[in-house]
C-alpha cells in the first residue's frame, strides 16, 4: 500500500475466497480475479505459452495487476500506469519475502 | 497511408513477434502472428479474449487494454469501438515502445480502412474458393439441367406455344430430390489425412 498510486489490493484463494484485504474497489476486483486469472491462463494456452505470470489490465481510470500467488491471485488497484513497474517490482518483492 | 506500414512498425519493434487484428464479431483483418497460429488455431483465443472481455465489462470495470506476460512471453490484447489488436512479444520487447506505436496504428483505422483490409484478408479465401467448388460444381449444375430437360421435352408437345413457362415451373420440383445426393457426395472425394485421401 506504500508505493506509489496504490488505492488496494486483494488476495484471494483459488476458490475465490478473499484472504486479504485493503483499500477502495477491492471487493469488486475479488469477484472476477481468480476467473480473469483462469481465462488468461488460457488464451496464454491457445498461444502455445505457458506459466502465467502477470497482467497489467487498463481501464481509463484505473489500473489493475494481477499476480498468481500460492495457488490463488493477488490483485492491485493503482490510480495510473505511472511507475507501474516500481509497483511490480514492490510487489514481486513482497510476495517473494512472505 | 498505407495501413501495412503502421503494422510494419509494430513488427519493426524489437523483440515483437507478430500481431493480430479481429473484429468484435469475430472477422479477422489482419494475422502476422508466427505460422503456426492459423486463424483457425486463433478461434480458441478469440473466443476467450471475448469471455475476458465480457466478464470484466459487466463485473468490473470496462477495460481495453490487457497486457498477460507468461515465461517467455507477452500478450498485449488492445480493444477499439470495432477491433481487438493483439501483439506477441518476447522477453526484449519494451511494452512502453509497444503501446506508443500500437497507439498510433489504433488511431488510424477507421471503418473505411477496415473494410480494405477486411476485403484483402479474405481474398485468398475468395479465391479458393471456386477451387474447391469446383468439383461439386459439376454436378450440382448437371442435375437442374438433367431434370428439366426430359419434363420439358414431355410437356413441350401440349403446350409448344408457350416454351417460356414450361422451362420456368418445372425445374422447381425437380432439383429437391437430387440436390441433396449430390450434395452428400463432394465431402468423400475431398476429405485427407496427412496428403492422402481415405
Amino acid at each position: 500500500m506504500q508505493a506509489p498510486n496504490v488505492i488496494g489490493y486483494v488476495y484471494c484463494s483459488d476458490a475465490g475466497d478473499i484472504l486479504e484485504q485493503e483499500g477502495n474497489e477491492v471487493t469488486v476486483l475479488a469477484s472476477v480475479l481468480v476467473y480473469f486469472q483462469q481465462v488468461a491462463g488460457l488464451i496464454g494456452e491457445s498461444f502455445g505459452l505457458e506459466d502465467f505470470q502477470e497482467a497489467q489490465i487498463q481501464s481509463k481510470s484505473l489500473v489493475v495487476l494481477c499476480v498468481p500467488y500460492k495457488g490463488g491471485s493477488f490483485g492491485v488497484i493503482l490510480n495510473s500506469r505511472l511507475k507501474i513497474n516500481e509497483v511490480i517490482t514492490a510487489l514481486r518483492t513482497v510476495l517473494a519475502t512472505r | 497511408m498505407d495501413v501495412s506500414k503502421l503494422f510494419e512498425n509494430i513488427l519493426d519493434l524489437p523483440g515483437i513477434e507478430g500481431v493480430c487484428l479481429f473484429g468484435l464479431e469475430g472477422q479477422f483483418y489482419l494475422n502476422r502472428l508466427p505460422a503456426f497460429l492459423s486463424t483457425e488455431v486463433l478461434a480458441d483465443a478469440q473466443r476467450r479474449i471475448a469471455a475476458m472481455y465480457g466478464t470484466m465489462d459487466e463485473n468490473f470495470l470496462p477495460c481495453d487494454d490487457y497486457m498477460l506476460r507468461f515465461s517467455e512471453r507477452w500478450l498485449l490484447i488492445r480493444r477499439t469501438d470495432q477491433v481487438v489488436l493483439l501483439v506477441l512479444g518476447g522477453e526484449k520487447a519494451n511494452l512502453s515502445s509497444t503501446r506508443m506505436v500500437t497507439n498510433m496504428t489504433i488511431k488510424h483505422l477507421t471503418p473505411a480502412v477496415l473494410a480494405e483490409m477486411g476485403d484483402k484478408f479474405n481474398q485468398p479465401l475468395k479465391a479458393a474458393a471456386p477451387f474447391f467448388a469446383s468439383t461439386p460444381a459439376p454436378a450440382l449444375a448437371s442435375a437442374p439441367v438433367l431434370a428439366p430437360a426430359s419434363a420439358p421435352a414431355k410437356a413441350a408437345e401440349p403446350a409448344a406455344s408457350k416454351p417460356a413457362p414450361a422451362v420456368s415451373v418445372a425445374p422447381a420440383p425437380a432439383p429437391a430430390p437430387v440436390a441433396p445426393l449430390v450434395e452428400a457426395e463432394p465431402p468423400k472425394t475431398v476429405r485427407m489425412y496427412r496428403g492422402r485421401p481415405y
